[in-house]
């Protein structure tokens, strides 16, 4: 396992333009054309210089959160009163720490950390526990925690790793224990055909800086059964703190973009271009959008005020209507509905109903930092971490729309539970479900709506020619 | 070795009913390989799946590097994919020549049909003006082997060869298997009863409630096989 972030966190430093001050490098940095795959990068130079800063730093607040793949599903029919409704990320990595106190959260499929974390409050059992997550903690421990497949996670009281590597496994991942009920997280290796993600999250507090810094990265990649594939997306975010100023930095690029079997980049606007111009004819772009896909070019946003700093930077993000193709997710949930007992259905009846939108969030990372400085040495400026400790969260946006969230991912440093006067654990699992139910889906079209494309591992579709290679 | 039949969580099943709960197993090119398990495994249900018999919910079929889920059986077996199913499919009223003869529908020279099916079962031969149905079980299993033979397969499936055969007439029928190996044909055996085909295998695996519960050498896995059929049905 890697732990990256000695170099990460000071990123900064590379920035080769030197720029300071408000002007945001921003959009196509750089288009490189190499054997047929297209390069696009994103990057940002902060916004402040590095400034002098006091002894020690009197509190801060940080958390930071990495994943390759994150798939996010709006559907107001899900009762689960977040937004999105649900999400699934698959590979993990957070950090979460304030003044005194760490937490590093691995975990090779996540929830969200309203599920995973809030899970015994929501539905008021203490045997509720989400299965595939490693978590660390200081003080009260555990100091390390590491988990099969590829999860580990470190916490002291100035600083936190967390790195997750290879993506789910093949077999299932276990038991979501619900207390009196426990449903089994079905097998992945059908529903996502990809190894090799992995991600970081690291956060530090020196005597002079409180900062948090995420990477993610997702390999050679085919999602929808070919319909987009990827050779690599990586993602980065940091936020630092020096309790007078906030930085923040953050890149997103992907390389080998192609849908539908071409190479394409995707503008400002969303617009799939191939070459510059615009992406297909008639037939495939009537394909697309009847299957109701549209794309988001994805990149870096930050804020900096005062001495907060907040990154997010992603890659392309697949937005999916599935009401177009709402008959494809009929057949895992039917399957579902096989498995219930007739209490569930009836509290679950609504996963019958449903037709999300999905969001693919490819490369998804988000870095947050305040400080403060130290109490005796008043009059300096600065903004003192919130009194409840929590970071500062932009609301996320009501409207379940094509917007994102500013902070995909989750902020970890709010309280989950708190949100909920508890809910049945029926209906928890039940929205857990119907995001593996939708994921499922998305793997349906495969070879019967793309004859002549590729698999989700990436190998062609069809009828070999065995005598051929003889 | 590469891997010329690879199945990786693949599901499959009749209607809601799911038998296959995420089967991986590769077959390497030019082996024979055992595939074992009690009754009820999903060891035919794996063969139909393969063949595009029967279609996988979900999981990879991937055939020569190509994802062939959703591939029509016939498709398949023009490709050189050609099955040998549970049962003998002989045609009872028929003489053995009538049956060798229907196997020329292909598009095959009678002759060649001939010299498949006499040059590797002499038996047949002698035999080859009798009814098909009063062939002893073993000849009859030569015929339905000789008609997947005569379609030249490449990768050859061969469901429960042995089923009701003395064990003497079973060695012989895998040593043609295993020849077939050789001249570098892949050939998946499903077999429930293991000794025989475990003798001449060069891989063997072990389904045990529609999952791969064991894969490896067969000697290994022969040693093993008590225990994991019951452990299976624990
Ligand atoms: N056409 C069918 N419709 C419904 N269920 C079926 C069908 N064929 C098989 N099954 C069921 O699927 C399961 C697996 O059957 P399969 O024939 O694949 O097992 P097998 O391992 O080949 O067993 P055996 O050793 O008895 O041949 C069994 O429970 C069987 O009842
Ligand atoms: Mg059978």
């Amino acid at each position: 396992m890697k732990h990256e972030h000695g170099t990460r966190r000071r990123g900064r430093t590379r920035c080769r333009t030197g720029r300071t001050g408000r002007t945001v490098r921003r959009g196509v940095g750089r288009v490189a054309a190499a054997g047929g795959a297209v390069a696009v990068a994103w990057s940002v130079c902060p916004l402040q210089p590095v400034h002098a800063a006091p002894k020690d730093l009197g509190g801060w607040t940080l958390s930071g959160s990495a994943s390759p793949l994150s798939i996010l599903i709006y559907d107001k029919a899900i009762p689960v009163p977040a937004d999105p409704q649900v999400e699934i990320n698959f590979t993990y990595a957070g950090v979460t720490m304030q003044s005194g106190s760490a937490q590093a959260v691995s975990s090779a499929l996540w929830p969200g950390t309203t599920i995973a974390e809030g899970l015994p409050q929501l539905i008021k059992s203490d045997k509720a526990a989400w299965p595939a997550w490693a978590r660390a903690a200081a003080p009260g421990g555990p100091a390390k925690a590491s988990k099969d497949p590829g999860m580990a996670a470190a916490a002291r009281d100035r600083h936190a790793t967390a790195a997750t590597e290879g993506g789910p496994p093949r077999d299932s991942l276990g038991t979501l224990n619900l207390g009196t009920t426990s449903v089994p997280l079905p097998d992945l290796a059908g529903m996502i055909g990809f190894r090799g993600l992995a991600c970081s999250a690291d956060g530090t507090v020196t005597g002079t800086s409180a900062g948090a810094a995420v990477s993610a990265t997702m390999p050679k990649s085919s999602l929808f059964g070919g319909l987009v594939t990827i050779d690599r997306v990586t993602a980065r975010a940091a936020a630092s703190s020096d309790a007078r100023h906030g930085t923040a930095t953050g890149s997103a690029a992907y390389r080998g973009l192609k849908v539908l079997g071409q190479d394409v980049t995707i503008s400002d606007s969303g617009d799939v271009r191939v070459g510059g111009k615009p992406f297909l004819p008639g037939d495939q772009k009537k394909t697309l959008a009847d299957l109701g896909f549209t794309f988001q070019r994805g990149g870096v946003k930050r804020t900096v005020d005062g001495a907060h700093a907040t990154a997010a930077a992603t890659g392309p993000k697949i937005v999916w209507d599935t009401r177009p193709l709402r008959a494809a997710l009929d057949g895992p949930l039917e399957l579902l509905k096989q498995t219930m007992s007739p209490q569930d259905l009836k509290d679950l009846g609504f996963l019958f109903d449903l037709a999300p939108k999905i969001v693919i969030v490819l490369g998804n990372t988000t870095a947050d930092a305040t400080a403060a400085p130290p109490i005796d040495a008043g009059g300096l400026p600065g903004s003192p971490p919130s009194p409840d400790g929590a970071a500062p969260v932009s609301a996320p946006d009501a409207q379940p729309d094509v917007r994102l969230p500013q902070v995909a991912g989750g902020a970890p440093a709010t309280a989950p539970a708190a949100a909920f006067g508890g809910l049945p654990g029926a209906l928890v699992a039940g929205g857990v479900v119907a995001a593996f139910a939708a994921a499922w889906g998305l793997r349906r079209f495969d070879a019967a709506m793309f004859p002549g494309g590729t698999c989700a591992s990436g190998h062609p579709v069809g009828v070999p020619d065995l005598r051929g290679r003889r | 070795m590469s891997a010329v039949l690879e199945l990786t969580g693949v599901r499959a099943g009749y209607g809601r009913i799911e038998v296959l709960h995420g089967v991986d197993l590769d077959v390497p090119e030019g082996s024979l390989t055992a595939l074992l398990g009690p009754n009820g495994a999903g060891k035919s249900t794996l063969l139909k799946t393969v063949a595009g018999l029967v279609r996988a919910t979900s999981g990879h079929v991937h055939l020569s590097g190509v994802h062939v889920n959703g591939a029509a059986p016939g498709a398949l077996a023009r490709a050189g994919l050609v099955t040998v199913p549970e049962g003998r499919a002989v045609f009872p009223n028929l003489t053995v020549e009538e049956n060798l003869r229907l196997m020329t529908y292909g598009g095959r020279r009678e002759a060649a049909v001939r010299e498949t099916a006499f040059g590797r079962f002499p038996r047949l031969a002698e035999r080859r003006r009798s009814l098909a149905g009063s062939l002893s079980g073993g000849e009859q299993q030569m015929l339905a082997l000789t008609r997947a033979l005569v379609a030249d397969p490449v990768v050859l499936l061969v469901d429960e060869l042995s089923m009701g055969l003395a064990p003497m007439v079973v060695a012989e029928l895998y040593d043609v298997l295993a020849g077939l190996a050789d001249d570098g044909v892949t050939v998946l055996a499903v077999e429930q009863f293991a000794a025989t085909v475990l003798a001449v295998a060069d891989h063997a695996a072990v389904l045990v409630h529609g999952r791969i519960a064991a894969a490896g050498p067969p000697r290994r896995i022969g040693a093993d096989l008590a225990e994991l059929y019951l452990g299976g049905a624990a």
